[in-house]
């Protein structure tokens, strides 16, 4: 089967991850086993460039974060969706509706006629 | 992470060691699962390692942005803490608006004094000088002889040129002071303060002009000088409407005529803040403006230009260097030219004279007596603050329920004594603008030159600029946080508990313990304010009463330089004549007196005087004469031998007679108890040298110059002593009790000649208080700082015995009723007021004695230690505190008795 890959864009991996935290907190290995799982392999990510931008989005207000132990008895930080962070992946989600179909109307436009 | 953001800033987290942890685990997870999926384990973390990327680099841009984050959540959490006390201030002072207002006029006064010396100095001593550009580079250089005062000598072109050759760490510009007529043709001349400067002036000192140019080179040729001038702004635009108009017009200056060829910007007005100057010359002019001799040129190695300098320090030099290259060239201008220049092998010598801006002599009084005001001024706001650091006291006692409850709620003590600080600052800012607001008021119309005491040139507001608010600002602060941490450590000690369960007493004895330290201070404090005070007003008493050795009162005098605009000798003595004879016809006029100097008015002219046999000559003060009735004008009393006559000045054109009339000091030095009346002495000024001259009389002695010391010794010459005589003539008028002649001496004035002004009209009672300026200024100050002192003083007192009063009000009930005669009562409180008077005697009279030390050498006819005066100082204290506490001590037997119980 022929992989596809899409690079992703400046900013797209915020949203990712905004997304993945809309259901629930997450420690980052979660949040790049969901993306792994949920593009299914479709977009291929550096996994150690998630963590500059979860800690970008934390600077900004946008996830918090807190340290846990986890069952084997690690230090492992988790990330919640703040409230700001939630109402920001509602607009970027709005955002990229209006820009994909945008898009996909030009693409499937037909040839004009003269 | 999140979370507390004081926990944040008491515990900072461990950012690094966070990072590493958080990734760490990424990776083993990882490896973890490739493991269970089949890969082997050595293989499965390279794999992890591999899709992960690059850790280190990804651990340090976590780190960084976790950093940033963390500063930023510092900074916002301070700035918010401090917003909510200053927002929780300002509601708390607006809630007490009397309060408030008492407080901050209070601190007003204080910081107000402050901060208007301040300004002075800042004006005077550490604004850079307008217009020049760079001035810190700058520094005054005065050829001549150190010593007691400065003796120039003069500088000559040669001479200069050579400087400027050799110095290679400074450049120089000369400068010449002068006073010149000024007349346009169109209006009457007018006397205008100048200066000759060399054709490197302008340029050294980077002067911006408004039109035209600068002096170049060329313009100052001591073989051929141009004549042409450079106006200030003021002056171009008062003569000519405006510096275009200025330009290339003609200005006739002492009767020569000169073209404008630049006007400056309109700050400058020369190096010198105080003698400000209006109009530069070509150095090299100076013969034809000073209608000097044809035999004297400035080509001439002997003859001189300047004695004034201003150099700037070139690139990489130093000032150590500067003067050591000054000291060489002027041992080589003495070997290179040993016939002229024999004279810079002595004493006389380039002596760097500190920064331009003010005179070098006058710089060093002026900052010792501005030194001496900013320290009385700290006073005043020393007591100031004090007052209103025991009015906050008491107001924490009222608000220990406030305290109380705050910490209840879990208010630290530190977060309690920083909100008591805010208040006191923001308070204290408040006072701060206030001040800066009243100091602005008074600049605006200040006379800076004259709040000195001193006389100069153009008056003009003294700027309040960035530094004055700084200062004011700084000194609000500082003191608020300062003052505001007793009252505050007090408000909140004892936090819950103490003040929850306590409802008043013992917290009050304790504030009001406080307080009266603080009153104590206070009337201290104005106790040395008032004998300075009253010191200063002894001293200008003493000065004013002082006996000069002549009558002032009625006196008029004025100087005349027909010279100036070309008179010949013989022209200038008809020009006097008639303007004598003229004056004499003016109601009111009783004497008329021509000299070349008058008392107070003009600088002195020291001689040397030898008598024959005796090897030691004395160096008395002359005076030249030019008609008989000198004496007798001013009231200077006869003691032997007789007057000039008008044979002896030499009337009609020829020499005068070589004979001079001396002064009582100068005959008991020279001839101790003998009759000096016929004798001869030798007798040398202004280049006359070795005659030798009968005396035809002594008079009694006279202060030329000043009110302070014993009178000099003075020799009287007739002024014609060589032919031609001088041009020149200062009047001197008596008239009768009640005349003014100022406006007939201007008509007469324009009517002989509208091209020859007056110079210096004045009253001699005017002249001699100039020389009582200082003392004046300095009087006045005191005692107006000492009246504020007082009054706050008194007024803190006052607060603190009030208060003692009513919070002792039940007591004093309890013993009413119990039939305590009221008497008794008024003695409790009196009796505490006694003790505070008394240790502030104590104190202040401690404090009188450093500042009276202080002031010792500005005193005159009085002692330090002047009975009178601090009796006098400690009634007005006592007087103060029985007010003080009067009032309060009538409240406390005015209890209501029943009313006071009923609250127990």
């Amino acid at each position: 089967m022929d992989r596809t890959s899409i690079d992703l864009l400046q900013g797209t991996l915020g949203v990712l991850i905004l997304k993945s935290l809309s259901w629930g907190p997450r420690h980052g290995y979660g949040i790049a086993r969901w993306i792994e799982e949920v593009a299914a392999d479709e977009l291929l990510i550096e996994e150690g460039s998630l963590y500059p931008a979860l800690h970008r989005l934390q600077a900004r207000g946008l996830v918090t974060s807190a340290w846990t132990i986890s069952e084997t008895n690690r230090r492992v930080k988790s990330y919640t969706l703040s409230d700001q962070g939630r109402a920001q992946l509602k607009a970027e989600l709005s955002r990229w509706q209006h820009f994909s179909a945008a898009i996909t109307r030009v693409l499937d436009a037909r040839r004009p006629r003269v | 992470m999140s979370g507390d953001p004081i926990k944040h800033q008491l515990f900072p987290p461990d950012i690094g060691r966070d990072v590493d942890d958080e990734l760490a685990f990424h990776l083993e997870m990882r490896t973890q699962e490739l493991e269970s999926a089949g890969v082997p384990s050595s293989a499965a973390r390279d794999a992890a390692e591999r899709r992960f990327g690059d850790a280190t680099r990804i651990a340090r841009e976590c780190r960084a942005i976790d950093e940033r984050w963390h500063r930023e959540q510092r900074r916002a959490s301070m700035l918010a803490d401090l917003r909510h006390d200053l927002a929780y201030a300002v509601r708390l002072l607006a809630r007490a608006p009397s309060f408030t207002i008492v407080a901050a006029i209070t601190l007003a006064l204080g910081i107000g004094a402050t901060t208007a010396i301040f300004t002075l100095a800042n004006w005077a001593l550490l604004r850079p000088v307008p217009g020049v550009s760079h001035p810190q580079e700058l520094q005054q250089v005065w050829a001549g002889q150190r010593g007691n005062g400065f003796r120039p000598a003069f500088v000559s072109y040669p001479n200069f040129a050579d400087m400027t050759q050799r110095l290679k760490t400074i450049r120089l510009a000369g400068t010449q002071d002068a006073t010149v007529n000024v007349a346009t043709g169109r209006e009457p001349a007018r006397s205008m303060p100048a200066a000759f400067v060399s054709g490197s002036y302008f340029d050294l000192l980077g002067v911006r002009f408004q039109a035209g140019r600068p002096f170049s080179q060329q313009d100052d040729n001591p073989s051929a000088a141009t004549l042409v001038a450079v106006l200030g702004e003021r002056s171009a635009r008062l003569l000519f409407g405006s510096p275009e108009a200025a330009l290339n017009a003609a200005l006739l200056v002492n009767g020569v005529r000169l073209t404008i060829v630049g006007v400056t910007t309109a700050g400058f007005r020369g190096v010198d803040r105080i003698n400000t100057k209006e109009l530069w010359m070509p150095g090299s002019a100076q013969p034809a403006v000073n209608h000097y001799p044809p035999s004297m040129r400035l080509t001439d190695r002997g003859s001189g230009a300047f004695y004034q300098f201003t150099a700037r320090l070139n690139h990489g030099g130093t000032w150590p260097q500067a003067e050591a290259e000054l000291t060489s060239v002027a041992a080589w201008l003495a070997a290179e030219h040993p016939k002229e220049n024999s004279r810079y092998h002595t004493a006389v010598g380039f002596h760097l004279m500190g920064p331009i801006g003010s005179n070098a002599l006058g710089r060093e009084r002026t900052a010792t007596m501005l030194r001496l005001m900013l320290g009385v001024s700290a006073l005043v706001l020393l007591i100031a603050c004090s007052n209103v650091a025991s009015l906050l006291m008491m107001r924490g006692i009222g608000r220990s329920g406030e305290v109380a409850i705050r910490s209840a709620l879990g208010a630290g003590r530190l977060r309690l004594l920083r909100q008591h600080l805010t208040e006191g600052a923001v308070l204290w800012t408040l006072g701060g603008i206030a001040a800066l607001f009243i100091v602005w008021v008074l600049m605006r119309t200040a006379n800076g030159i004259a709040l000195l005491g001193q006389r100069g040139g153009t008056a003009e507001g003294v700027p309040v600029d960035g530094r004055v608010v700084l200062f004011a600002m700084a000194v609000s602060l500082l003191a608020g946080i300062l003052f505001s941490i007793v009252p505050a450590l007090r408000a909140i000690r004892g936090g819950t508990s103490l003040a929850l369960r306590q409802n008043g007493p013992s917290s009050t004895r304790h504030s009001l313990r406080a307080g009266t330290a603080l009153t104590v201070v206070q009337l201290a404090l104005s106790l040395t304010l008032a004998v300075g005070a009253l010191l200063l007003a002894a001293t200008v008493r003493q000065l004013s009463r002082v006996d000069v050795g002549f009558d002032p009162r009625g006196l008029y005098t004025f100087s005349v330089r027909p010279g100036s605009v070309g008179y010949t000798p013989a022209q200038a003595a008809i020009y006097r004549d008639e303007f004598v004879r003229q004056l004499s016809l003016v109601p009111g006029v009783q004497n008329v007196s021509v000299s070349i100097r008058a008392p107070f008015v003009q600088s002195v002219l020291t001689t040397r005087v030898k008598v024959d046999g005796k090897k030691e000559p004395l160096e008395p003060n002359a005076t030249e004469v030019l008609s008989a009735g000198y004496f007798k004008t001013l009231g200077i009393p006869l003691r032997r031998g007789r007057e000039f006559q008008p044979d002896d000045l030499g009337a009609a054109g020829d020499a005068a007679r070589p004979v001079v009339v001396v002064s009582e000091a100068l005959a008991r030095a020279l001839f101790g108890d003998a009759d000096p009346v016929g004798r001869t002495i030798e007798f040398a000024t202004m280049g006359r040298v070795g005659k030798s001259f009968e005396i035809i009389g002594v008079v009694g002695d006279v202060r030329i110059n000043s009110l302070v010391g014993a009178p000099e010794p003075m020799v009287y010459e007739p002024a014609a002593l060589t032919v031609p005589v001088r041009p020149d003539g200062t009047f001197i008028i008596r008239t009768a009790p009640g005349a003014d002649i100022a406006g007939a001496v201007q008509r007469i004035a324009a009517s002989l000649d509208a091209a020859l002004p007056i110079v210096q009209p004045m009253r001699m009672e005017e002249a001699i208080g100039r020389a009582r300026a200082e003392w004046d200024v300095l009087s006045r100050l005191l005692t107006t700082l000492a009246g504020v002192a007082g009054v706050l003083a008194v007024v803190g007192l006052y607060g603190v015995v009030a208060f003692g009063v009513a919070s002792r009000r039940r007591e004093f009930g309890i013993r009413l009723a119990l039939g305590a005669a009221p008497a008794r009562v008024v003695a409790l409180v009196v009796r505490r007021t006694a003790l505070i008077a008394c240790l502030a005697l104590l104190l202040g009279g401690a404090g009188a004695t450093a500042l009276a030390r202080l002031l010792e050498s500005r005193l005159v006819g009085v002692t330090p230690f002047d009975p009178f005066i601090w009796s006098g100082a400690a009634l007005i204290l006592l007087a103060g505190a029985a007010l003080a506490s009067w009032i309060p001590a009538r409240r406390a037997v005015s209890v209501d008795v029943t009313r006071s119980l009923r609250t127990l």
